[in-house]
């Protein structure tokens, strides 16, 4: 009915004014008036792409000025060696050292993602089953550290884990240990407090992964015999893989580009990326060697991120086995 | 899976959410291989008597069997039942294939017999050659078809559905409707459905269960049900129906009479409920059982006359004011819109019923 009354408005007001508001698909206009001329639905792609640009504008032209000029720039910069356009990028690839830092910062964003993505699975999984005001009370007790400078929460672990802190006295005075654990300023420091600074990062898309899947879909899988561990092996792990893949990579990330955590809680030894682009501009003024750093790491980033979908659709795959 | 059907049955069950009592005190045995619906409205107990049967629920009393083994306790995956459901809750990241083999695969089956029984029941659902599709590719119907054989392939001693056929379009559900009827006579499974549309339950059902507020008001055959429904609510709930109110007046074996004041005549017919003289009662008078005619003990004027393909409905507007619907097949004469009528009926055709007004929704 509504598509005959359609029609004479069409007729009337000619074809535009239908498939401009979309009353009528374009299929559905083909089936009742073969002929029917379809320009209309051409301008209105046009405008719609115009619609799109001016409303993009304000954010595109920002970004421009602040992200892809300077980054323009420092890619100029990285070829502006004294040796030559690559001496800077021969010289980072050539030292064993700068390889290491390389190598050392990778592990560490490799470690920190997979304990924060292994701490927010369950704590996830749990939030998905609250409701109401009690989740309202978990989210906001997990996000309310974002509130404070990561500068701060840095500080606190230092606080926390040092020598004669609490977390020392506690081993000691229940015996554990005999002399305090050294805590800081090793790999278990960085990792405690970039876990704790990245967790929200993981937390939400495993989350929101998580609510999305249909319960009635673990009930099925249940009547059709599963335990409740091939249930999760074979329904629920593989339906918030991507969840869990999108919060890895995100923390993985962010955890490459670590700069105060890493510097403030790490041994000397254990050198990043960011603090070697820092020592490269702040001590040795070597701006080319800086610019040069940055962009193999982003290149190395690039390249990852692109294998990663592959990797995910890979074990799902193979979940389904 | 015909030598698989398994005796059915429920024991004083009952079920309490909160202060709303779902289920109260149900008790019914199925057959094996017996086609068993539910109809009834929401909130009416149907649901969560699957729900139980199936084991998503508890039950707070009483004793759920399959076979001889009270399964009660059990939870779904050890119960050999097959559950289709209303969102067909489709695995979506396994294509058509992985989806009915599922249940096989988690039986740990070996891969030969999987595939042969995977792509039988495929056949049986006329899905042949659609293993690979991923379930989004699927039509509605098709989706549908896959959960059926889903559920049908691990060969369950008992097949419960939940209105499987709500998402589809009505032509679609009619074709539906006898295909699950022509599955089920060939497998022979014990089957519980559960559904509010009454031309499901009788288009399948070998029995029906006419519910309300967690109760069985009424369980037969769809004749049964349709010719001597036990009451109003049956009545309504089954087909379409005239029902004239009065009191009855005179009382025999399987006969009785009432008086309808409003139209200040009597009417006499059949009668199998525990009716005494005095009580409220109803006339129920299906409507293609009533003809349009010059003479006859109910007189009216024809409001309005609907062609529904092979039939025709008339609205009859009695004196009392109340409507009366008849219908005839296109083929006759047609009435006429604004003519005075006269509606005559067999006294065999009149059941006299309890009037039963209060409904569960």
């Amino acid at each position: 009915m509504a598509t005959r009354e359609y029609y004479f408005t069409s007729m009337t007001c000619g074809v535009e004014y239908a498939t401009r508001f979309e009353i009528l698909s374009k299929d559905n206009l083909k089936e009742i008036m073969p002929s029917a001329p379809l320009a209309g639905s051409r301008d209105r792609r046009v405008d719609r792409f115009w619609g799109s640009v001016l409303l993009l504008l304000p954010l595109a032209a920002f970004l421009l000025m602040v992200f892809v000029v300077p980054l323009a720039m420092l890619l100029k910069l990285s070829f502006g060696g004294a040796g030559g356009p690559f001496s800077a990028y021969s010289e980072i690839a050539s030292s064993e050292v700068y390889r290491k830092v390389f190598l050392n910062t990778f592990t560490l964003a490799i470690t920190v993602a997979s304990c924060t993505v292994l701490l927010s699975y369950p704590t996830a999984y749990m939030l998905s089953q609250l409701s109401g005001w009690k989740r309202s009370v978990a989210f906001w007790c997990l996000f309310f550290p974002l509130w404070i400078s990561v500068l701060v929460r840095t500080f606190s672990w230092i606080v926390i884990l040092e020598k004669s802190g609490p977390v020392n006295r506690a081993l000691l005075g229940m015996g554990l240990t005999s002399s305090p654990l050294s805590l800081l300023f090793n790999s278990f420091g960085v990792h405690v407090g970039m876990v704790h600074v990245l967790l929200p990062y993981a937390l939400l898309p495993i989350f929101t992964s998580m609510k999305a899947v249909d319960r009635r879909l673990l009930l099925a899988s249940d009547s059709l015999g599963a335990s409740p561990l091939t249930t999760f092996g074979r329904i629920y792990f593989p339906l918030t893989l991507p969840g869990l893949s999108t919060g890895f990579v995100l923390v993985f990330l962010m955890a490459l580009g670590f700069y105060i955590t890493p510097a403030m809680l790490g041994a000397a030894q254990h050198m990043t990326i960011s603090m070697l682009i820092d020592n490269f501009v702040n001590e040795r003024l070597a701006w080319p060697l800086a610019a040069a750093a940055s962009f193999s790491l982003l290149f190395v980033i690039v390249a990852l991120v692109a294998s990663a979908n592959r990797l995910v659709n890979f074990v799902s795959a193979m979940a389904a086995r | 899976m015909s030598d698989m059907a398994q005796t059915v049955s429920f024991q004083r069950i009952s079920k309490a959410y909160g202060n709303f009592l779902a289920v109260r005190n149900f008790d019914l045995e199925i057959k094996p291989g017996e086609f068993v619906a539910f109809l009834g409205p929401s909130g009416s107990g149907k649901t969560t008597l699957l729900n139980m049967a199936a084991g998503f629920v508890r039950p707070d009393a009483g004793r759920f069997l399959i076979g001889d083994e009270d399964v009660t306790d059990l939870p779904p995956r050890k119960r050999s039942i097959g559950m289709m459901f209303q969102s067909y809750a489709l695995f979506p990241h396994l294509n058509v294939f992985d989806n009915v083999a599922y249940g096989l695969r988690v039986r740990k089956r070996p891969n030969a017999e999987i595939a042969q029984r995977v792509l039988n029941v495929l056949k049986m659902v006329a899905l042949t050659g659609y293993e690979k599709r991923a379930i989004s590719e699927l039509s509605g119907g098709q989706q549908q078809r896959v959960a059926l054989a889903r559920a049908i392939v691990i060969e369950p001693s008992l097949l419960l559905m939940d209105e499987p056929l709500g998402a589809l379009d009505r032509q679609l559900r009619k074709h539906v409707q006898l295909e699950i009827r022509r599955l089920h006579r060939e497998l022979g499974g014990t089957t519980i459905y559960v559904t509010h549309d009454q031309e499901e339950a009788l288009v399948m059902a070998d029995r029906i269960g006419v519910m309300r507020a967690g109760k069985i008001e009424q369980i037969g055959t769809p004749t049964e049900l349709y010719r001597t429904p036990a009451n109003t609510f049956v009545a309504g709930f089954l087909g379409e129906s005239n029902l004239l109110e009065g009191q009855v007046l005179r009382r025999s074996s399987d006969v009785a009479s009432i008086g309808l004041p409003s139209l200040g005549i009597e009417l006499t017919g059949r009668c199998v409920a525990n009716l005494v003289v005095g009580d409220k009662a109803a006339a129920l008078i299906r409507p293609e059982l009533a003809s349009l005619q010059q003479t006859g003990p109910l007189q009216g004027l024809i409001t309005e006359v609907v062609y529904l393909g092979e039939i025709v409905a008339c609205r009859v507007k009695l004196r009392s004011g109340q409507d009366f619907w008849c219908r005839r097949f296109a083929s006759q004469d047609a009435p006429v819109e604004g003519a005075e009528t006269s509606l005559q009926f067999e006294a065999r055709d009149v059941l006299i019923l309890p009037v039963d007004h209060e409904r569960g929704d």
